[in-house]
């Protein structure tokens, strides 16, 4: 303890007269824990004030994707499924301005085996139900053939219970995520910031307190 | 480094745990608070966001949280990490264990639903045969619920019936909207009661143990409080069998600490309290701890509309307030294929509607949202789960928390009982909404999965035969005097009401009860 405070102010003493050398109108006194190597300490100024604002960019408006959970003929099923479910209105942007169809890839090659399951085999199902029934691939319908196929499928259903049967419950897990997704992007912020719109309504949302750093 | 010996050693800081503080410090009892987290400050914890700012838009970030059905982005710090602290569910019986280790515990997050259990809980097997008695009634427990519900500032209606007694309440006088009076006037054609809402207002909106109980314990000068440790193990006295303290963990610099005490109160929360208990391997001569786990059921009901409400600018006479449908069933006549019961939550909402509600998309859903705006009305259920001894929790083999502490396994799964039991309640919601001429959107007969309703109890049940229970009457330990466990683990049976201000009655008597024995030189 005694050897620890007598380095302090050694450390203390031989700054000191340097900095006076250097700028005699105001001597800087290094503050204890924090001794750098150089003249000053390394917190020096971070202790009072605001850091001048930083710019920044949605990561999703200047980069792509390295990896895809999707493949291609799911992403085109998906991006369709999207666009008529959820479209641009009222001056607000769709599910695709709101580039929800890329997100979503990234969300569900996330989340569970079970989700990823629903999505791959919903996906499928509604492309080979459009082969079937119309000859060509689901991302290629018109609206009104959409309507056809999704339409039955649609369900209403309870918090926490989706509808059971399979093409159901993905058309209906489908829709609520591109909903969420769409409402709660940043064009669907953008727009209602800009306009007298109302953006979506926000939550109080929780720092870590305290984490434990062994936390992985 | 000699260590004084604490009067007291609570561990946790919710409801029962600062209840028990308050009670036994205004009595000159100091007391010394665990808490497994840390102490948030919400100026510093919290901001006020947008979805859109966040990496999983709102969504409850993949891979975490895969039990706790109400987490989302927002609130995912919150609730305890399962990875951090796990636990192991029998295949096929999934269990979803919602836990927050925050200081004032769940106590922070609840629906302020004020409840009393009433004699058809207390006494059920002498009602209908099935399990066993309490050993208290709600006689016994009646002045405490009075004073609980006097700090909580219970708001109420002066009705009451003898399946949910009234209450200490600040009366609600305003007259029903009319959507309640339809509900109303149809329960009662049914031969239901039909009471006004209970529900704590607390003080400044928060009804929790940091802003209710603890600061008068504070106050008093007898309270200091340890956050960020882990109870590991609580030590015994090996020369009178006593329990003398804990052995916990620092949560951040896991360093091992002990501590003495001359009395230890367990509020921990039902699991968390029981999975201490069986760590330290006592207070068990009985075989039943971890067993008789139970809830209420929850997940069951119906979303409605009153059709009157709708396109209307001003429908504030019709939408708005909510009330409390107690327990019918198996009251004064028998059920087909389901005993005890379920109430039912009435809430006549203002508002937009849920877009569940609708199967639609796009420019026509967007039409019906329109449309219904303000005219939702839902019902929900909470449903009574039995007490059996096969449902329970024991010390897995294999998996530990972050500390190396032994992780709990629970083995629990609802029965005919209680899925027959939600069919006849989804059925009733959904011709009570009828018969009040609304039109029922959307309905579900199917209960989450157990302990969703973050109302897991008993676990440690309280009785008076020392062979079938782990505590007495007044939730001390039958085995270890010194030993009182507060929370919802003492519970006989559940009932299928909120169980908080029950938990709060129980801790407020049993501490009271201790502070005696404290003073009379028995403990």
């Amino acid at each position: 303890m005694r050897r620890r405070d007598f380095m302090k102010g050694a450390l203390a003493a031989t700054v000191a007269p340097t900095v006076m050398t250097a700028q005699t109108s105001s001597p800087v006194i290094p503050k204890t824990g924090t001794i750098a190597p150089g003249p000053l300490p390394w917190m020096q100024g971070l202790d009072h004030g605001e850091l001048p604002p930083v710019r920044t960019i949605d990561i999703d408006g200047i980069a792509q994707p390295s990896e895809y959970f999707f493949h291609s003929t799911q992403t085109a099923t998906l991006v369709r499924l999207s666009e008529v479910l959820v479209p641009a209105l009222n001056g607000y942007p769709g599910a695709i301005e709101a580039q929800t169809p890329a997100f979503l890839d990234f969300f569900v090659g996330k989340s569970s085996p079970e989700i990823q399951l629903l999505y791959r085999n919903g996906l499928d199902g509604l492309d080979a139900e459009a082969k079937t029934k119309y000859g060509k691939p689901f991302a290629a319908l018109d609206t009104a053939e959409v309507d056809d196929i999704v339409k039955p499928r649609l369900a209403t259903w309870m918090p926490d219970h989706y509808p059971t049967p399979t093409e159901e419950r993905f058309v209906t897990v489908a829709h609520h995520d591109i909903r969420m997704a769409t409402l709660n992007s940043p064009a669907w912020a953008s727009v209602a910031r800009n306009g007298d719109k109302l953006p979506t309504q926000g939550e109080i949302y929780w720092y870590p307190v305290e984490p434990d750093i062994y936390r992985n | 480094m000699a260590q004084e010996k604490v009067d007291v050693l609570i561990i946790g800081s919710g409801h029962s745990g600062g209840m028990a503080a308050k009670v036994l410090t205004t009595k000159g009892i100091s007391c010394v608070m665990l808490n497994a987290g840390p102490i948030a400050e919400i100026a510093k914890d919290t901001e006020h966001k947008g979805g859109y700012e966040l990496p999983y838009r709102g969504f409850r970030p993949p891979g975490r949280l895969q039990h706790v059905f109400q987490a989302n982005e927002f609130n995912a710090n919150v609730w305890v990490d399962e990875k951090e602290v796990p636990y192991t569910c029998a295949p096929g019986q999934p269990y979803n264990w919602v836990r927050v280790r925050l200081f004032g515990g769940r106590s922070l997050f609840w629906s302020r639903q004020s409840l009393r259990l009433s004699d058809y809980e207390f006494k059920g097997k002498s009602h209908d045969g099935f399990g066993d008695d309490w050993p208290i009634s709600h006689a016994d427990l009646a002045p405490y619920y009075s004073q609980v519900e006097g700090l909580f500032r219970v708001k109420g209606g002066n009705e009451s019936a003898a399946q949910l007694p009234g209450g200490n309440y600040i009366f609600e006088t305003t007259p029903w909207t009319q959507s309640m009076q339809r509900v109303k006037a149809a329960s009662e054609k049914s031969g239901y009661y039909f009471l006004r809402q209970r529900e704590a207002l607390g003080v400044d909106g928060l009804a929790s143990s940091v802003n209710i109980l603890l600061p008068k314990a504070f106050d008093s000068g007898k309270l200091t409080a340890i956050p960020n440790v882990v109870v590991r193990e609580l030590s015994v006295d090996k020369n009178t069998g006593l329990v003398d303290g804990a052995y916990f963990v620092d949560r951040l610099t896991r360093r091992e600490m002990s501590i003495k005490a001359r009395s230890v109160v367990l509020a921990a929360g039902t699991l968390e309290s029981t999975r201490l208990l069986l760590n330290s391997k006592i207070a068990n001569s009985s075989g039943v701890m971890g067993h008789y786990l139970a809830d209420q059921c929850y997940g069951v009901g119906v979303t409605c509309s009153v059709p009157e409400a709708r396109g209307v600018k001003d429908n504030s006479a019709i939408m708005g307030g909510g009330a409390v449908i107690p327990r019918f069933r198996n009251i004064t006549d028998k059920a087909n294929n389901f005993i005890r019961g379920y109430g039912l939550n009435i809430t006549s909402l203002t508002g937009p509607m849920e877009p569940r509600c609708f199967p639609s998309y796009g420019a026509e859903l967007q039409k019906q949202l329109d449309l219904y705006y303000g005219s939702g009305f839902s019902i929900g259920v909470m449903g009574e789960v039995l007490s059996r001894y096969e449902n329970h929790v024991r010390i897995g083999k294999d998996a530990v928390d972050a500390w190396g502490i032994p992780a709990l396994h629970v083995e629990t799964k609802y029965t005919d009982n209680e899925f027959n039991l939600s069919r006849d309640a989804a059925e009733t919601a959904a011709a009570l909404a009828e018969a009040s001429g609304f039109e029922v959107l959307t309905k579900n007969a199917a209960p989450n999965p157990p302990g969703y309703s973050i109302h897991e109890l008993g676990t440690c049940r309280m009785g008076d035969d020392p062979k079938t229970s782990v505590l007495n009457k007044w939730n001390q330990s039958h085995d270890i005097k010194n030993l009182f466990v507060v929370d919802g683990s003492s519970f006989v049976s559940a009932g299928w009401q909120n169980p908080t201000m029950t938990i709060l009655a129980l801790s407020m008597r049993s501490s009271e009860y201790l502070a005696e024995q404290i003073r009379l030189g028995v403990v």
